[in-house]
């Protein structure tokens, strides 16, 4: 009898050894393996084979800590932090220097600024061309779009979502030109702007948060989107919403390309405190704290501080405060060395005994010189604070 | 001799011998169900060892090579000493070996000889990363030095240590 269970067995045995097979395979040669060979002969060609070697492999990635961001990128775009690869097209280009001057790569990673999928590492989703992805990159297809006239004008959108404070933007010309006509236009008047403005409009604060569903884009006849919308809003805005009283202020394209940029840009971010311009992270001290600090570190006791006596002793008379005063005043140690040790001070500096003779070899090894300019500075130190005791008691000498 | 109507046993192959059909089928059975097993042990193996991980690359880059001066230049952020002799470079790592605390670069008094002494617990270090007093188990590490492909930057690989002795040469 022909058994037809083995036949089955068989066969859903060779299709599951089939799909472990698929799996390695695309495990093996994931989308960013291509990009990564042709990078590598690309810098055999143009550096030689030693640096072509040195090229990594597998899964690159930027981890931003802060943003809870991981930016997969550089996967493909190998060449962005190589010098000399200016003029090969992408994937490959160098990065232009002057951004990256005051945003490296492994600070800023790559999104906070471009847009798309960090994640991703297939063309489609990195570059955010799926659905439900709502921060495309912003790259020369969408500027086409929209008709700008400069190919990278989409990308300084971007700039404005950390720089919304900053009246001038280095390099982010259209967004200057946006927010210097909302000043000469006085939006303010009718809309509240960053907390500040009238009442008669909308507050613009953080138009850029309002949902595309939002919009009522049935007049409009270019695209239908936020950006469509605002741009021909603008233009005409009595076209786009009938009963508004916001005058026609007469923008050309370039204006209302660049004020919608601006409007749009206005909404919340995630970029973490310590990425944002301006944002002060760490204590300042007063100024009485900063004065007495510099007084320890450069005043006429500083070797103290140096060598890190100050840890445990005072050196009052030179403004010397130990925190913890583990150990005596040294502004008396000249008085004070006789007294405990039954030496005197330059004696007990050069053969110390007890807990110094150990600090004194162990932690705070000091040369035959530097004991005594210990000596010399300790002497300074007590003539001095013999002087301060002495104007105390009213300027009578001991 | 007449031919009987059996057939002849499967001959057991040898090598350099055609093997017969049976056999062939068997073994192919035996290699695929071999195959069919290995298979996925080898992919739930692979699954352990992570494409990508959350965490601080261990590969830091510490600035172009000119700007080292000669000897010992301390990196505060990374916890090294890089040293430079004219090309050839080498690391050190300021991490003592005790219990972790940061060695720091003294100088003997006469021949002006790179030490490093330990502020905690007071072991000590020749120059070259040898520990000779204190409490300190095993010598400094030496951390591996690399020149970065792209922008021809010195970077540490906090990672990698190296034998004793370890030089970088540019």
């Amino acid at each position: 009898m022909f058994r037809y269970d083995r036949i089955l067995l068989a066969a859903a045995g060779l299709l599951a050894l089939g799909i472990c097979v698929a799996v390695a395979w695309e495990d093996a040669r994931p989308g960013y393996a291509p990009y990564q060979e042709e990078f590598k002969s690309l810098v055999e060609e143009r550096f030689g084979p030693e640096r072509a070697a040195a090229v990594p492999a597998g899964l690159q990635q930027i981890w931003l800590e802060g943003a809870e961001r991981v930016d997969r990128c550089t996967s493909c775009h190998m060449g962005v932090t190589w010098q000399g690869l200016d003029d090969v097209p992408q994937p490959f280009t160098s990065h232009p220097k002057a951004p990256l001057a005051h945003h490296p790569v492994e600070r800023f990673g790559c999104t906070f600024c471009h847009g798309g999928q960090g994640y991703a590492t297939e063309l489609p989703a990195a570059h955010g061309w799926v659905e439900h992805w709502e921060e495309p990159l912003l790259d020369r297809h969408l500027s086409a779009d929209y008709r700008f006239r400069d190919p990278l004008a989409f990308l300084q959108f971007r700039c404005n979502l950390c720089h919304r404070f900053d009246r001038e933007i280095e390099g982010a010309p259209y967004i200057n030109r946006g927010k210097r006509l909302i000043e000469q236009k006085g939006c303010r008047a009718c809309h509240v702007i960053n907390g500040r403005g009238g009442a008669i409009g909308p507050d613009l604060t953080r138009v850029g948060e309002k949902e595309p569903e939002q919009y009522d884009y049935s007049r409009l006849t270019s695209l239908p989107t936020l950006f469509g919308w605002q741009i021909a809003h603008l233009q005409n805005p009595k076209s786009y919403s009938p009963e508004t009283v916001m005058p026609d202020f007469g923008f050309n394209t370039e204006d209302a390309q660049a004020i919608a940029l601006v409007l749009l840009s206005w909404r919340d971010t995630d970029v973490p405190a310590e990425l944002l311009p301006g944002a002060i992270l760490r204590d300042v001290p007063t100024p009485e704290e900063a004065e007495r600090e510099r007084v320890m570190r450069e005043g006429e006791g500083r070797f103290f501080v140096e060598k890190g006596c100050f840890i445990c002793h005072d050196v009052s008379s030179f403004g010397i405060v130990s925190a913890t005063k583990i150990g005596p005043d040294l502004a008396l140690a000249v008085e004070d060395a006789p007294r405990r040790f039954g030496r005197t001070l330059d004696d007990f500096l050069m053969h110390p005994s007890g807990t110094m003779e150990v600090v004194l070899s162990k932690q705070i090894p000091l040369t035959e010189d530097e004991r005594r300019e210990a000596f010399e500075l300790l002497k300074k130190a007590y003539e001095k604070h013999m002087k301060e005791q002495g104007a105390q008691d009213g300027g009578k000498p001991r | 001799m007449s031919e009987g109507p059996e057939r002849p046993p499967t001959p057991p192959s040898s090598p350099g011998e055609p093997i017969g059909r049976r056999a062939l089928i068997a073994r192919l059975g035996v290699g695929l169900a071999g195959a069919a097993m290995a298979a996925p042990i080898l992919m739930s193996g692979r699954s352990l060892v992570p494409n990508a991980l959350y965490e601080a690359p261990r590969k830091v880059k510490v600035g172009p090579p000119d700007h080292f001066a000669d000897g010992p230049t301390f990196l505060k952020d990374q916890r090294v000493f890089v040293f430079r002799e004219g090309k050839v470079f080498h690391c050190l790592s300021a991490v003592c070996t005790h219990l972790g605390c940061t060695v720091q670069l003294m100088r003997k008094e006469r021949t002006q000889e790179v030490e490093f002494h330990c502020p905690c617990h007071g072991s000590r270090y020749r120059g070259d990363g040898t520990n000779y007093a204190g409490p300190a188990p095993r010598p400094l590490d030496y951390l591996r030095l690399e020149l970065a492909p792209d922008d021809a930057q010195l970077v540490v690989d906090l990672a990698r240590t190296e034998d004793k002795g370890w030089r970088f040469t540019l």
